[in-house]
């Protein structure tokens, strides 16, 4: 098959920008250390009260484990908890592990303006790790819908300085 | 049809318009668009620079991100 040589030239053109976009996604992956939402770990929806998701909150890590500390979300219609009644707090240049499932129907969890944002699928819990370096005040908000009050389901997530951080309010 | 049998047309149609007389023939390797050339690279440049301001300032730049 004959190919005029413009064409045979922007082919390779082409060729060259998939590999392009490749080796961006792997510079994010390994360079900038970007991750997606991974396996999850799975959960009887109905017996929660048995988990750490009875005691939702802000907890410290057990010793030896990667993170510095660990937050459970319970994620149910129409609220975070917690993150609605009263915002998540969490500190700055620390290592936070998020869990968060849900007892009813599906929900989203993002965290406005950043690239936290994961589904909450009843029965699964959505585990992801951060840190945030900064002290700022986040919004929460469900991107899924989850039933007639979704437009009002959000929360609020508080980052404060590691000094102004109180561990009194952790969840023992 | 040929082309042989084009220039037979051409010749016997007295109602042909300017337009559609053959002034010369090309190969394929004679045709040059330079315009489309032009065209179609700017549109890869444009495709590169939209793609590294997506994924490097509003996605990456975009944190705090998943760390693991």
């Amino acid at each position: 098959m004959h190919i005029h040589r413009f064409e045979r030239f922007w082919i390779g053109v082409s060729l060259v920008a998939i590999a392009i976009f490749i080796a961006t996604v792997v510079i994010g992956f390994s360079v900038y250390d970007l991750r997606v939402i991974g396996a999850e770990k799975t959960v009887d929806p109905q017996n929660l009260q048995e988990t750490k998701f009875a005691d939702p909150g802000v907890r410290k890590a057990e010793p030896g484990s990667e993170v510095d500390y660990e937050v459970y979300v319970m994620s149910r219609q129409f609220m975070f908890n917690p993150g609605t009644a009263e915002p998540i707090t969490v500190p700055t240049d620390a290592k936070i592990r998020f869990h968060i499932t849900s007892p009813d129907v599906l929900h989203g969890f993002e965290v406005v303006g950043t690239n936290l944002n994961t589904m909450v699928i009843p029965g699964q819990v959505a585990t992801f790790t951060t840190r945030f370096d900064t002290p700022k005040t986040y919004g929460l908000l469900c991107n899924e819908y989850c039933g007639a009050a979704h437009h009002v389901m959000e929360g609020r997530l508080k980052v404060v300085s590691k000094s102004q951080f109180n561990e009194k309010q952790l969840v023992q | 049809m040929d082309s042989n049998d084009k220039k037979a047309e051409n010749e016997s149609n007295s109602e042909t318009s300017p337009s559609d007389e053959k002034i010369r023939e090309l190969s394929l390797e004679e045709f040059n668009p330079h315009g489309t050339l032009a065209l179609t690279l700017l549109y890869f440049v444009l495709l590169l620079v939209l793609w590294f301001f997506m994924y490097f300032v509003e996605f990456a730049g975009h944190g705090p991100s998943i760390l693991s």
